[in-house]
């Protein structure tokens, strides 16, 4: 038993996403389900999610439409299948600034957020290029940045300089510079709670979309495989791919994509009434099981 | 001799001016952010601010050419609200009278608001650019099931 319950929560998928997005090689090979979720923590006094999920009251219907999001859920039900309400949350990473990680930052009326500097320097600064660079840029919603200042000026937005150990206890935050985002972050919870930890996962954010990143398609021939998608470079996603595996002692399923249909087969899971899923990962003494 | 469509031309004409104010939204939000993040006591560059301003200078120039047709007079509307909100923005930004960022803030949001109504009243105006977004990139620029079905 570690000191934390861990548990990734399906909020919404999309059910034909290009494998070539995921995992960079080449086109037209294939669609994955690829869910949308984010990370519930618990335990030491906190109710803490990695991401927050989008605006799905701005555009939820939009991308429903049009990219053929569904299922979508609001995360007092979603986080109802733990026992838990968005006003429990005391604490939220949120790993980059995408819309679908940083939109619902409304949405927890109680938690303090962390953000790295470099991610919401370099979004600002990205805009001040012209429109031929906005590939730099798709995905941030201005609103975002918006209700961001907001919690800065309620006191509730905790800007990161780069790497922290135990933001909360046994639980470190990683700075991923220039990776899939400027400055994308991942999260290490070291569950024993020692520093040289046999019990640690890592959140990844979208720097790993699929465990095929950490080996390719070829099991005979395996190597590390970059998402499609980075306003970095490759060479880094590459590099933090590395350091993710180093955490948690080369075992890869430890490295959580949320993005990764296989959760639910790979680890404990059920199915909501709603066609969710609710992937439990860890359970801290005294913890029922919400699978079970 | 063929007519362009009065609403046609006025999207294509309003879509640049909708995201000129976007970005500069998006620099005055970020500079009042990292103010704020930074403390009381902290020198903020004022580049982003200088940048939002040229932003804004350009949109109220197109702004005031754009002519509407009946049917888009409400759209434009929202466009030259978040146009006067976003202007006070940045008086209040550039001002010495707003030190904690109350006024810059208020019609940051402002701004925003009607930004937003902007989006759901027109399909490609939406605030934030799906077209470049990795986890929608499989619908851009294409009804979603058109892509898959065809």
């Amino acid at each position: 038993m570690g000191k934390y319950s861990i548990w990734v929560l399906d909020y919404a998928a999309v059910n034909k996403f290009p494998q070539s997005v995921m995992l960079y090689g080449p086109q037209y090979v294939g669609i994955r389900n690829l869910p949308y979720a984010y990370v519930l923590i618990k335990g030491q006094g906190q109710v803490i999610l990695v991401d927050t999920g989008y605006d799905h009251k701005e555009y939820g219907k939009y991308l429903a439409d049009l990219y053929g999001v569904s299922n979508w859920h609001p995360a007092s039900e979603v986080l109802a299948e733990c026992g838990v309400t968005p006003a429990d949350v005391t604490t939220v990473f949120i790993t980059h600034a995408h819309f679908d990680h940083m939109g619902g930052l409304d949405l927890f009326p109680n938690a303090k957020f962390y953000i790295q500097k470099r991610e919401l320097d370099q979004w600002v600064w990205a805009l001040t290029l012209g429109p031929e660079f906005r590939f730099l840029v798709g995905a941030a919603d201005p609103g975002d940045i918006v209700k961001a200042t907001r919690l800065a000026r309620e006191g509730r937005m905790i800007v990161v300089d780069g790497d922290r150990d135990d933001v909360v206890p046994g639980i470190d935050l990683r700075l991923a510079a220039d990776t899939h985002t400027f400055g994308s972050m991942y999260v290490t919870v070291r569950n024993d709670g020692a520093r040289e930890s046999q019990d640690a996962w890592v959140f990844a954010g979208d720097n790993v979309y699929t465990y095929d990143n950490f080996t390719g398609l070829d099991p005979n021939d395996p190597y590390l495989v970059p998402i499609g998608l980075a306003t970095g470079s490759q060479s880094n996603l590459l590099f933090s791919s590395a350091e993710m595996l180093k955490a948690v002692g080369g075992e890869h399923k430890r490295v959580i994509p949320v993005h990764e249909d296989r959760l639910k087969t790979v680890f404990p899971s059920r199915a909501t009434a709603a066609g969710l899923h609710v992937v439990e990962l860890a359970l801290a003494d005294g913890e029922a099981s919400r699978v079970a | 001799m063929s007519q362009v469509d009065p609403l046609a031309r006025y999207i294509s004409e309003a879509e640049p001016l909708h995201d000129l104010l976007r970005r500069g939204l998006i620099q005055l939000s970020g500079f009042l952010l990292k103010r704020t993040v930074a403390g009381p006591r902290a020198i903020v560059d004022y580049e982003h601010v200088e940048g939002a301003r040229e932003r804004i200078r350009e949109a109220a120039e197109g702004l005031r050419s754009l002519r509407a047709p009946t049917s888009a007079a409400h759209h434009r509307g929202h466009l030259v609200a978040a146009l006067v909100a976003i202007e006070r923005a940045l008086a209040a930004a550039l001002s010495t009278t707003d030190p904690d960022g109350d006024a810059l803030f208020h019609f940051v949001q402002e701004s925003e608001r009607h930004l937003r109504a902007v989006g759901r009243a027109t399909p490609g105006f939406e605030t934030v650019d799906f077209k470049q977004a990795c986890c929608a990139m499989q619908g851009a620029g294409a009804p979603f099931e058109a892509r898959f079905t065809g």
